[in-house]
């Protein structure tokens, strides 16, 4: 068999080992915004797999109660604002000195102010950009520069199908999750050589705090549902952008194909 | 004794400087560093001072924070030698300042982070050339200081710390002092080739070679073993000015191609200028340099390199002895003519095990280290064989004989077995008298490194007069334990 055969061949087998669930699995990960929501159950379904999580976030309270429910000393709680990106370094060394090397990272925090059809308040739309763009760059940038340090490791980032178009709804929202998308397919691109796998997560509408109170969504699913999803694909070992569930994939598509002189009248 | 340093007119500053304007907390860059062998990796941070005061009070903070630095240049130490310990690296490219060249002493005085590119492009105009170059133009001086690096010369006029006349060595408390060959013999021996763990090289005065043109007189002959080999650089050693030789790992025999250089003293030859010293854009007049790393990625594979190696072996072979003329750089700097060479290796990167062992047993030693590689199946890609000769300096690698550098591809599979090898190769290379050399070790063990460098002892001595606080290290110093005795 000639070598460049062989070249091929092998690439085959490898997919055909991801067929074969040869999954991944995490001894330590960080959960960026496991206060509630995706991140909650995120953190609780990689430590009932045998993960030890750090679950970080702002509130305390809720922080603990999470880390009850997962018990043991399975969990770390580290309160944090994700708006102070200097403290991400001097916290995540405190983590593994207590933990040991961190393979994973979830970024899930996430903020969506309502904002009103004629208001442009700059104050509400710095903190949407702190909270997902500004605030998971500042923890990208650290997993990143760890795991490409370490040659191996998973980073997953929770955006959104509102970063696909901007909408009249929630420029903010959508514009910091749309630099959140591309700042993980930035790094998919550079970290996949040296064995760190990124993975976007697109979800769609999901039942937590943030969708309380809005009615008629279309598709909604459960957090833990969304969770499930999101650590199938992380599992699978490969750097990957996916909606949650996979059918808004094709809304998608129509959305971001559609020319903006027609997105623009369509109330969506 | 020391010229006035002034920036080249074509400095690049495409290195980014960090000042006080510097809006990062503490201006240092987080980076995912590796030895140039892409085979160890280290999380750093790094600060890049544009300034010998700027650099000074960086090692200020340090020593009152108690923290650790290591310096680092363009990282072309194919190990961990310019990797932190701890986490902090200073990055010493931004200090390019040169002096002009003194046309009667042949003498120049450049910053550390002035490159062997730079400094050969600013001599050669003129009729002189660095007595002292390594395999590739783009370390800096400050690197290959405290590296002590050595050329194809080596057998010849020793490291390159036997041109230097003087430096300018900034200390852990913030002091400067000059260091000079002579009237401080004992402290220049002990920082040249010390690894930049005593203190930082903040300027260094050195001695250029004349040349009447830019061009040498190449020879190439084709050896049947490492044994012919050996005896062909060893008669050769007096009457050529550079000696190298490769050698195909995969032959039992060890068989291998000389090739010996004399400078050519016709000054009508010409060829001082830079265009006639620049590196073609073209391999064979054909493949675009920058393409042929991907055309030798598909040549990745024991088998292939098995092929390669025999080919090249066979070409020259064919040729018989013959000879040519090369322009100096095309001669000195063969690694630069691929940029991206190292992608034959693969993700995993590379070792490269280079042992220096006494005459009298270098042959059977260095045959028993290829033995023992192709035993274990794990055969070196590129193999080269040198002539050395001893010298004062108290880290050296060099002895009176010949060396022997191996270069293992790494991957994730034979990454441990790879390291009992070299851990093997290290064993029967200390039983034999030899040395290591720390710009390419990425491997050895702290055993090995007392057994091989007598010159330890006097080197911690110093260590604890200049750094008793230990702000100096580096992952290669705390992998080896240097500093404990």
């Amino acid at each position: 068999m000639s070598p460049f055969f062989r070249v091929v061949g092998r690439s085959e087998s490898s997919d055909a080992a991801k067929g074969d669930a040869i999954l991944k699995s995490w001894k330590n990960a960080i959960v960026v915004g496991a206060s509630s929501g995706i991140g909650e159950a995120i953190a609780v379904q990689l430590a009932a797999a045998g993960t030890r999580v750090a679950l970080v976030a702002r509130r305390e309270a809720e922080l603990q109660r999470v880390a009850e429910r997962i018990g043991g000393d399975q969990a770390l709680v580290r309160v944090h604002d994700v708006c102070d990106g200097d403290d991400v370094a001097g916290l995540w060394d405190e983590i593994e000195s207590e933990l040991g090397a961190v393979d994973m990272l979830v970024y899930a925090s996430g903020l969506m102010i309502p904002v009103d059809e004629h208001e442009y308040t700059f104050d509400k739309d710095r903190r949407m950009f702190a909270v997902n763009l500004v605030g998971a760059v500042a923890w990208l940038d650290q997993a990143a520069v760890r795991m490409e340090a370490r040659r191996g490791g998973t980073i997953v980032g929770i955006s959104s199908i509102a970063g696909d178009r901007g909408r009249r709804g929630a420029p903010a929202y959508n514009a910091a999750k749309a630099g959140l998308t591309t700042f993980l397919e930035a790094l998919r691109n550079r970290l996949s050589r040296f064995g760190v796998d990124v993975v976007t997560i697109r979800p769609g509408f999901v039942d937590t705090a943030m969708t309380q109170g809005m009615d008629g969504l279309l598709w909604l699913i459960s957090a833990d549902r969304a969770a499930e999803i999101t650590l199938q694909h992380a599992r699978a070992g490969s750097g990957r952008d996916r909606h949650v569930p996979a059918r808004w994939w094709l809304v998608s598509c129509v959305i971001r194909c559609m020319p903006s002189w027609l997105f623009r009248r369509m109330s969506i | 004794m020391h010229a006035v340093l002034a920036l080249p007119a074509d400095v690049d500053l495409t290195v980014r400087s960090f000042g006080a304007d510097c809006s990062i907390s503490d201006g240092a860059e987080w980076h995912a560093l590796s030895g140039w062998g892409e085979s160890t990796h280290r999380l750093a941070r790094v600060v890049r001072p544009t300034s010998v005061e700027e650099l000074g009070s960086v090692v200020e903070a340090a020593s009152r924070d108690g923290a650790q630095l290591t310096l680092r240049g363009a990282g072309r130490s194919y190990g961990d030698a310019a990797l932190p310990a701890e986490r902090r690296i200073i990055d010493l490219r931004a200090l390019r300042a040169m002096s002009s060249l003194d046309p009667e002493a042949g003498t120049i005085t450049v910053a550390p982070g002035v490159t062997i590119e730079d400094l050969w492009r600013a001599v050669v105009p003129q009729g002189w050339w660095p007595p002292v170059v390594p395999g590739t133009m783009r370390p800096t001086v400050g690197g290959c200081v405290a590296m002590n690096v050595h050329g194809k010369n080596q057998y010849a006029v020793g490291p390159i710390g036997e041109h230097i006349e003087a430096f300018e060595l900034l200390l852990a408390d913030g002091s400067r002092r000059v260091v000079h060959h002579d009237r401080d013999a004992d402290l220049f021996r002990a920082v040249v080739g010390g690894a930049g763990l005593l203190g930082i090289v903040t300027s260094v005065t050195l001695r250029m070679r004349r040349v009447a043109c830019g061009l040498l007189d190449v020879t190439a002959r084709a050896c049947s073993s490492l044994a012919e080999v050996a005896a062909d650089l060893e008669a050769r050693r007096a009457t050529s000015d550079y000696l190298v030789a490769w050698i195909d790992a995969f032959d039992v025999a060890g068989r291998g191609v000389v090739h010996a250089a004399t400078h050519v003293t016709d000054a009508a030859a010409g060829a001082l200028d830079l265009a006639a010293q620049d590196l073609p854009d073209r391999l064979f007049g054909i493949m675009p340099r920058t393409r042929v790393a991907t055309l030798i990625g598909l040549c990745s594979g024991p088998h292939r390199m098995r092929a390669i190696n025999a080919l090249k072996f066979r070409s020259a072979a064919l040729r018989g002895e013959h000879s040519f003329r090369q322009a100096h750089a095309a001669f000195h700097f063969l690694l630069d003519y691929v940029p991206g060479w190292k992608a034959i290796y693969g993700a995993g990167g590379m070792f490269q095990h280079q042992s220096f062992v006494p005459l009298a047993a270098s042959v059977e030693t260095h045959s028993a280290l290829l033995a023992l590689c192709r035993k274990s199946g794990l055969v070196p890609w590129l193999s080269v064989y040198k002539r050395h000769r001893p010298d004062a300096f108290l880290l050296s690698h060099n002895v009176d004989g010949f060396s022997l550098a191996l270069d293992f591809r790494v991957t994730s599979e034979n990454r441990e077995q790879l390291l009992r090898l070299c851990h093997e190769l290290d064993a029967i290379v200390v039983a034999a008298g030899g040395r290591f050399y720390f710009a390419k070790d990425a491997t050895a063990e702290p055993a090995t490194l007392c057994a091989a460098y007598p010159g330890l002892a006097r080197f911690r001595e110093w260590k604890h007069d200049l750094d008793p606080g230990g702000v100096f290290t580096s992952a290669l110093a705390e992998r080896l334990g240097i500093f404990r005795a």
